[in-house]
């Protein structure tokens, strides 16, 4: 895959880098204008060697600066449990954080989230303070509240006759229900809270 | 990863091979975790996109329609959960620069036990000066940087997908940057 780092030929920069080419979410801040002479001469190294030594260079420097913590890399492995093949997926279908409008100066505003599969609906309202939601069209369920693939006992709630549940449970971090209705097992997408 | 071996340890993995997966895990991990590191993510939040994304990928494993792409759909749905982060932004708080760079992490790998070594103090200063520079370079080059530098080293479509920019900008990006600090570290006489 190394020919994939071969550039493109071209001695000069291309202007992408200060534009406003979708890096959205970041700040936009010429800061790559630092004051820093940009165009000391192509003497000063375009060599595609030089430049493969130094990417070779920063790879073992990042193996050891910022490795990905082996606790954490483990917990990726034991995620394999999550991967059943009997449970129906609901996707996540809205996200209040991607199209929801601000709300002003809401510190708390519910994280609103609805997730779907073909039979079923689930709407989600996450709060500071807990947890609500409605399955649609209206049944019992057994809910799961899981936040990770550990298979200890996770909180379980109910959702009555009408399909509502609520629970005083303070949500954090990766996220993801696994409803027990009649007559399926269903499991939210996997999302951060 | 090449592709084609991903491709074959996603198909593994679906039929039933737990070996497979844990391929899959050691080598892709570091993309995911780049990823998150590019968006400058706290500690705290950076596990959590990247248990996150981990725990989606098993979740879809058996509907990925595209197997040998499956470092492009992590680099991806890792980017979505880290803007996500951001745009929450009253949860997040921004990476300390100065702890980051006397991060030795307690998870010690055996390079950084060998680091530790007095024989090797030179080399852990002089990557210790690299890691510096690198960290001060504008916000697009750490991010191209931090993402390119993961091992093994990920395809232009993966750095694509897990940053957002054109395959085609990643090139002379690359270029420009790795010029950029060259110029940092002969300026501070690091060879």
């Amino acid at each position: 895959m190394n020919d994939a780092h071969d550039n493109d030929g071209s001695p000069h920069d291309s202007d992408d880098m200060n534009g406003a080419d979708g890096m959205d979410g970041f700040d936009h801040t010429n800061d790559e204008l630092d004051g820093e002479p940009d165009d000391l001469t192509e003497a000063e190294g375009d060599d595609p060697l030089d430049d493969d030594l130094l990417e070779e260079t920063l790879r073992q420097a990042a193996a050891i600066m910022d490795p990905v913590p082996a606790q954490l890399q483990q917990t990726a492995v034991e995620a394999y449990a999550l991967h059943s093949l009997d449970t129906q997926l609901a996707e996540l279908t809205f996200d209040s954080l991607v199209h929801g409008i601000p709300v002003r100066g809401a510190e708390d505003a519910p994280r609103m989230l609805t997730f779907h599969t073909a039979e079923l609906t689930v709407d989600i309202e996450v709060t500071a303070h807990g947890l609500m939601g409605q399955v649609l069209p209206p049944q019992e369920a057994s809910i799961e509240v899981l936040s990770g693939p550990q298979p200890t006992s996770p909180p379980t709630l109910t959702a009555d006759d009408m399909g509502r549940f609520t629970a005083d449970l303070h949500v954090t971090g990766p996220f993801a229900l696994r409803l027990r209705t009649d007559a399926e097992t269903v499991m939210t997408e996997w999302l951060r809270v | 990863m090449d592709r084609a071996a991903v491709g074959a340890l996603v198909r593994s993995a679906v039929d039933g091979d737990a070996a497979g997966w844990k391929a899959l895990v050691e080598g892709l991990s570091p993309l995911v975790w780049s990823v998150a590191r590019a968006h400058r993510l706290s500690d705290a939040d950076a596990h959590e996109v990247y248990s996150t994304v981990w725990f989606r990928f098993a979740q879809h494993l058996g509907r990925i329609r595209e197997p040998e792409k499956a470092g492009s759909w992590l680099a991806s749905t890792a980017r979505h959960e880290c803007l996500k982060v951001i745009k929450s932004s009253h949860r997040t708080t921004p990476t300390d620069d100065a702890q980051l760079l006397d991060r030795i992490s307690d998870d010690r790998t055996p390079e950084q036990r060998v680091i530790e070594s007095e024989e090797a103090s030179a080399e852990a200063e002089r990557i210790r000066h690299l890691w510096q520079e690198f960290e001060e370079l504008g916000a697009r080059c750490r991010q191209l940087l931090r993402v390119l530098m993961s091992t093994p080293p990920p395809s232009y479509q993966e750095i694509s997908a897990g940053l957002g920019i054109a395959v085609g900008s990643i090139g002379p990006l690359r270029q420009r940057c790795l010029r950029r600090l060259r110029v940092r570290l002969a300026a501070r006489g690091v060879r």
